[in-house]
């Protein structure tokens, strides 16, 4: 790690590392059919109002005509009343548009689902790395509190709480608090084990001994070194948070009509499965495809950010700074060239490993022996605490500039005896 | 939060297919009930088997029951002074005696009313049924340890007011039931009551033996009267009853009693009760319910299946849906805002809402077609089959509100699954005339204490009111008359209506002991009253049952528009 190489080591910045992971997410037809699904989502979430302009309904209009009220108010026609004015059909007893309801549902689904998620990150991430980064004391105080919040029986919290909040308080805000507020637990648990880990590292120490502060070492030190762990296991909260949505919902503790939620259209439609299956198809295949898509996508993550998968491109650090001169220099001085691993596949074991940040600056994809998108970089999440060691501060002196390829997840010696233990 | 929410969905799946296999088998299998025809002399034998989805958690207290009429299963088990006519359609809302060998004699402009015992009635334990067990029933029914009962008596009997009961040290008797002899039992009345015999339906009525009163432990195994006695009881879950060898058919012209058996599942989910009614497999052939209505769905599987629209009976229970405007608050103290409202209503929404025509049947009357005698027919603010919001902007202008109104809507929501059809329609409805709606769902515990008490009462409500028998007058009392104006809570006059000249015309149509009379006059009132617009009429609910394939005489009364179980007959 010469001073030199540490500034290209951040070179490509995190432009350049949220566009490698792109690159690898979008390498995988699993990622590339999750990322496209959860765009198509967030995208009708987004249009939700003119996506029901288009089709010429809204959701709340009833249209009486369009049912039978001598058979219960079944809607009239084949498949729950599917026609080229109404695309999904319509709601028995009500004749209101299923379509333009599981558009604006959408909204509300993915919503609670994403604002619950942001909160328990938010709580989360505090938590842990306050535990991980605090004396002993405070993290044996929080790490009991988290125990506490993990033991908790969530779901029947949520219930008692929704059931007791006056009906007033805005429901989705509301059931995105309480998701939020009962579900941070696992991920401070994460965070804070990430952050043991991390605060045993050298570069922490440096900084330690610069006297840089708590905060800035919690925001600059560690929380890049936590990105690929906690994406992940966003991206597999996010849907378990959906289908708690739709379970709360479904209970009728959800969003209050004539508001439509995808949990809440499963609810009202289950009892009509043998009249009208349409009914109960179209959302619960709609949440079964966005689950789906974001459990895809979960995996895509973990694998992305895994650095033992081959890369499409070589790659990056994700810290801001960074001149791209310097890295193009960095990048011509030292060529990326992926070497085998023990594995026998093109991995992360480069001793100039600084270096290849700048490698995707020149769009370099390099087919591996298997035929794989290859040039899988040292600059995997893991080994990005390297790179990113080195950007902050200068390595100790004498540091080995050399990784470790077989064991790309740290590839940075530890000092102490933790640094190795994945 | 991921793991409980899936357990709901999946059991409630399962139970949705478990559901659906069972109605695949029956589709075919059960065609109809059998082709011989019902006979009352030779109907006897076999086992009933009913459905319920009340849990029955508090038992049978004759003295806690809150029944119309006697109940469904009440009736097997008590006998009452009086008791409604079992025969289906409009005379099934006749008052016949039970125990008295009349309806009541009434006297002193009907404050005084005397009834005589028929000779031969006995307990199931083999002991004479005398005026003075009648008598300790109702007398026990004042004590506060039993409460639950409804509230006439105490308003009316002599006395009823200050009374506690017979329990405790130092208890007296009630002085104004009087029981001259063994099977002779007067009342005294503080005011003329003419619908004095259809409250000695109530099961309140029900002899009671003193010597095996056993308080608050009562409700598990109360002494019979009527023709069946408990044999089992686990609450919540099953109650098994079998004849009582002490009932006989020649002192009771009203129960049939046709099963040897009647073996009773409690609290069962809705949709399994119409699930297995529909599928009429095995034992559940010889099925009934008696308090779960056909579902919407349910009826749409059933108008596509002739074979099971032949299982189905539909009657009428006189209840009325409405919207309760809150007089002291505004917009509504102006009558413009509240015929605004009455004409901006979309009936045909809300009955599809409620699931359709079968289910619930448009009303503008506040009395419903169903109370027949007590209904006269107007329309005073017409807002034909789907609202008329020209006429309802038109009048909120005139009223002073050309940009429209946003009120309130409280209503009663503990059936959340599907939040409020009814409420939502009504929002719907209201947008077109320039009405927000903001719904404010209450569970059923905080809607009872909120809207009924007047200092709490929200501007609009809706809410539904029935009759505790068949007469205007249980109908209008209390919702119209505003010495029922209750502070403390409890208050069901909602608009807070106090007109003195409109309770003297109650207590007028109270002295009149003749029910058609009384009725005419109840009906003239209705109508007048409906010209204030203090409430709007929406729909009557409609009941449609399902009976299982071997079930025979299966009809609904009108006095409650359930199952007249005590002449169902299973042979």
């Amino acid at each position: 790690m010469d001073s030199q190489a540490t500034p290209a080591g951040t070179g490509t910045g995190a432009g350049g590392g949220a566009a490698t992971l792109r690159a690898r997410l979008w390498a995988r037809r699993g990622g590339r059919a999750a990322l496209v699904t959860v765009g198509l989502l967030v995208l009708v979430a987004l249009t939700a109002p003119w996506l029901a302009a288009l089709e010429g309904q809204d959701p709340n209009s009833f249209h009486d005509t369009l049912l039978n009220s001598a058979t219960g108010g079944s809607p009239n026609g084949a498949f729950g009343g599917i026609s080229a004015r109404h695309w999904l059909g319509v709601e028995p007893t009500t004749g209101r548009d299923l379509f333009a309801r599981l558009v604006y549902g959408a909204r509300v689904s993915l919503g609670v689902a994403v604002g619950a998620t942001l909160g328990q990150l938010l709580l989360g991430l505090l938590v842990g790395l306050a535990a991980g980064l605090g004396g002993r004391w405070a993290d044996g105080l929080l790490s009991r509190v988290t125990d506490l919040a993990l033991a908790l029986p969530t779901f029947f919290f949520s219930i008692a709480l929704l059931a007791v909040v006056p009906q007033s308080f805005p429901r989705p805000l509301l059931l995105g608090l309480i998701l939020s507020g009962l579900g941070w637990a696992p991920i401070a648990r994460i965070v804070r084990a990430e952050t043991r880990v991390l605060r045993e590292r050298e570069y922490v120490a440096a900084a330690v001994l610069t006297g840089a502060s708590t905060w800035h070492i919690a925001r600059r030190e560690i929380l890049p070194g936590l990105i690929a762990p906690v994406a992940t296991y966003t991206a597999i909260v996010l849907p378990q948070n959906m289908v708690a949505e739709a379970g709360l919902s479904f209970l009728g503790l959800g969003v209050r009509p004539p508001t439509s939620s995808w949990g809440q259209m499963l609810s009202t439609s289950t009892t009509w499965f043998q009249v009208d299956p349409t009914y109960v198809l179209i959302p619960a295949l709609t949440l079964l495809v966005c689950v789906l898509a974001f459990a895809g996508l979960g995996e895509a993550l973990r694998v992305a950010f895994d650095p033992k998968t081959p890369a499409p491109v070589a790659k990056r650090a994700k810290r801001e700074a960074a001149k791209a001169a310097k890295a193009a220099k960095a990048a011509t001085r030292l060529p990326a060239v992926p070497r085998p691993t023990p594995e026998g596949r093109p991995t992360a074991g480069d001793t100039e490993a600084p270096a290849n940040p700048a490698a995707p600056t020149d769009g370099a994809t390099l087919p591996t022996p298997d035929g794989r998108p290859a040039a899988r970089s040292a600059e995997s999440t893991p080994v990005d605490r390297g790179t990113l060691r080195t950007a902050t501060r200068p390595a100790p002196a004498g540091e080995p500039a050399t990784r470790s390829a077989a064991d790309p997840a740290h590839p940075a010696h530890p000092i102490g005896t933790k640094g190795e233990g994945q | 939060m991921l793991r409980p929410a899936r357990i709901a969905l999946f059991t409630a799946t399962a139970v949705a297919l478990t559901g659906s296999l069972a109605a695949c088998g029956a589709g075919s299998g059960s065609s109809g009930s059998s082709s011989d025809a019902f006979s009352a002399a030779n109907c006897q034998g076999g086992t009933l088997r009913v459905l319920d989805s009340a849990k029955n958690d508090k038992g049978f207290d004759p003295a806690v029951l809150y029944t119309s009429g006697g109940g469904a299963i009440p009736r097997l088990l008590f006998r009452t002074l009086t008791t409604r006519q079992s025969v289906a359609g409009t005379n099934g809302t006749k008052v016949v005696p039970d125990l008295a060998t009349d309806t009541g004699t009434p006297s002193q402009n009907a404050t005084v009313w005397t009834y005589h015992l028929k000779s031969g009635l006995k307990f199931a334990d083999g002991t004479a049924i005398t005026s003075a067990d009648i008598k300790y029933g109702v007398e026990r029914s004042f004590s506060p340890q039993l409460a639950g009962g409804p509230p006439y008596l105490r308003d009316w009997l002599v006395g009823g007011a200050d009374y506690q009961g017979p329990y405790g040290s130092g208890a007296k008797d009630l002085a104004s039931i009087e029981t001259p002899d063994a099977s002779t039992i007067v009342f005294h009345l503080r005011k003329s009551e003419g619908d004095f015999p259809y409250l000695a339906a109530e099961t309140q009525f029900a002899p009671v033996p003193k010597g095996k009163d056993t308080g608050k432990d009562y409700n598990a195994d109360p002494v019979s009267s009527g023709p069946y006695s408990i044999a089992g009881f686990t609450k919540g879950r099953e109650l098994d009853l079998v004849r009582n060898t002490h009932w006989s058919r020649s002192t009771d012209q009203q129960r049939l009693a046709c099963p040897d058996r009647i073996d009773i599942s409690l609290g069962l989910s809705s949709a399994v009760i119409n699930q297995r009614l529909s599928a009429s497999v095995g034992q559940d052939a010889d099925a009934i319910t008696t308090d779960t209505s056909l579902d919407a769905p349910t009826l749409a599987k059933v108008s596509a299946d002739p074979a099971l629209k032949k299982r189905v009976v539909t009657g009428k229970f006189p209840q009325i849906f409405y919207l309760a405007f809150n007089l002291k608050k505004a917009p509504f103290d102006n009558q413009l805002v509240r015929e605004a409202l009455s004409y901006a209503v979309d009936r045909t929404a809300l009955v599809n809402a409620e699931g359709g025509t079968q289910l619930a049947v448009p009303s503008t009357t506040f009395t419903p077609e169903s109370l027949t005698a007590a209904h006269q027919d107007y329309d005073y603010f017409p807002a034909g089959a789907t609202g008329n919001p020209a006429k309802a902007k038109q009048l909120l202008a005139q009223a002073g509100h050309p940009n429209g109104i946003t009120v309130p809507l409280a209503y009663d929501t503990d059936d959340v699954n599907t939040g409020s059809p009814a409420a939502t329609a009504l929002q719907q409805a209201f947008a077109k005339a320039g009405i927000t709606l903001q719904l404010q769902p209450l569970s059923d515990a905080d809607f009872g204490s909120t809207v009924n008490t007047p200092a709490t009462e929200p501007a609009l409500t809706l809410t539904s009111w029935g009759a505790d028998w068949p007469s205007g007058g249980p109908f209008l009392t209390p919702i119209f008359d505003g010495r029922q104006i209750v502070t403390g809570g409890g208050n069901f006059n909602l608009a807070q209506y106090n007109d003195p000249a409109v309770n003297a015309q109650i207590d007028k149509i109270n002295q009149i002991t003749d029910y058609a009379a009384a009725q005419k006059q109840w009906a003239a009132l209705d109508a007048q009253l409906g010209k204030l617009a203090l409430t709007v009429p929406l729909y009557e609910e409609a009941t449609s049952v399902l009976a299982g394939s071997h079930v025979k005489n299966a009809y609904l009364d009108q006095w409650r528009g359930w199952y007249d179980i005590a002449s169902v007959s299973v042979k």
